[in-house]
């Protein structure tokens, strides 16, 4: 009785807090809409374009496939090839579910945050600065179509206030409708774990930090999931809770939000092998980084 | 006939919105073809940068996030 209420009660706290997050930036759409922040970008300099970039990166809330179109929209109205790939680091990596989420992890949730934030900021700055410094964007493939004009709706000029509420409302809810599976089977995947891994020797001795193959091992693990936070982070706050160390926890989440086979296939279609294979291996150098960083700390 | 095109390549987003605009027209009895464009070029040469995006009769209706019944149900109505 008490693991179904234990159960009822985090899956509602969970739905909460997603409804809250995604009604929050749902509000703001209009201020992070690629198009406001690609203009807003020309002619800036590059690390204000940077910064931009990778905060329009936190707030949109993008699947990672989703976040293809913004890279290419930003790539043709010839915002550096840098700041786009900042922007498509950071997008899947760092989510406004991410910010609501982690602060209440086991074991020190707000430094958790702080660290997990900074480490995306960086991976998203640093492989932006290098892209532009060595000119990686000789390494794109995407041959760009001609524009063809096409005619759009007329939106109505400034949503009234209680419109704009309304359409967020909708906005998270129907985010929440389509993550709610995934929400119970993250939460019941934490469970199993409570059951059948915390009390086992396999937890005291591979899971809590005391290998240095840890971290590595859960990032490769990662990668062949593809789940945003609102998905993962039940499991990955349930195998804190058990006691998993949180540089582990950590590289696990970051792996399998910002590394995705769909996110893959579509960039393989924009940039050559070469690159996309560094772009995976910077993404998980920093993640190794930051879970050792994690575990020491 | 309407002639509608969603635009995007994710299954989680741009297929889910195919398939509720064909629930729509069939609970609205109309006659309509809906495409789904997968392919990167075709959000690109129209400059979206949202997807899914939807167009009708060659107007852009939608762009980002998974349109509501009653927003599809207002597009068709039109």
């Amino acid at each position: 009785m008490d693991i179904v209420y234990s159960f009822f009660a985090e899956t509602l706290k969970i739905l909460a807090l997603i409804y809250t997050a995604t009604f929050a930036v749902g509000l703001l759409q209009d201020v992070f809409s690629p198009e406001k922040i690609r203009d807003y970008i020309k002619g800036k300099s590059v690390w204000v374009g940077y910064m931009a970039a990778i905060g329009m990166g936190i707030f949109t809330p993008f699947c990672s496939c989703s976040s293809i179109p913004v890279f290419l929209g930003f790539l043709s109205a010839g915002i550096p090839f840098g700041i786009s790939a900042a922007f498509l680091i950071s997008s899947p990596l760092i989510s406004e579910t991410a910010l609501i989420l982690l602060p209440s992890v086991p074991h020190h949730g707000g430094w958790l945050t702080v660290v997990y934030i900074l480490s995306g900021t960086l991976t998203a700055l640093s492989g932006g600065y290098l892209a532009d410094r060595f000119k990686l964007e000789s390494n794109i493939i995407f041959k760009f179509p001609e524009r063809k004009p096409i005619s759009r709706k007329q939106q109505a000029e400034a949503a009234k206030i209680g419109e704009r509420v309304l359409s967020a409302n909708l906005f998270a809810y129907s985010t929440l409708k389509s993550i709610f599976p995934y929400v119970l089977i993250s939460l019941a995947a934490g469970f199993a774990f409570q059951q059948y891994f915390s009390t086992r020797p396999i937890m005291q001795l591979y899971l809590q930090g005391q290998k240095w193959w840890e971290v590595p091992a859960a990032v490769v693990l990662g990668i062949p999931f593809y789940a945003n936070h609102g998905a993962l982070m039940p499991f990955i706050d349930s195998i804190l809770e058990q006691g998993v160390a949180p540089g582990t926890g950590m590289a696990l989440l970051m792996s399998a939000t910002a590394i995705s086979l769909p996110e893959m296939i579509l960039l393989k279609k924009i940039i050559n092998l070469k690159l996309l294979v560094l772009f995976v291996l910077w993404l998980i150098l920093f993640f190794v980084l930051t879970g050792y960083l994690l575990n020491i700390l | 006939m309407k002639h509608i095109e969603v635009l995007g390549s994710c299954s989680c987003c741009c297929g889910k919105t195919e398939k509720k605009i064909k629930a729509a027209i069939e609970r609205m009895h109309l006659e309509a073809v809906v495409v789904w464009q997968k392919d990167l070029a075709a959000t690109a040469q129209y400059n979206i940068m949202k997807t899914p995006a939807v167009i009708i009769d060659g107007t852009i209706v939608h762009e980002g996030g998974i349109p509501s019944d009653e927003q599809i149900a207002s597009w068709l109505a039109e």
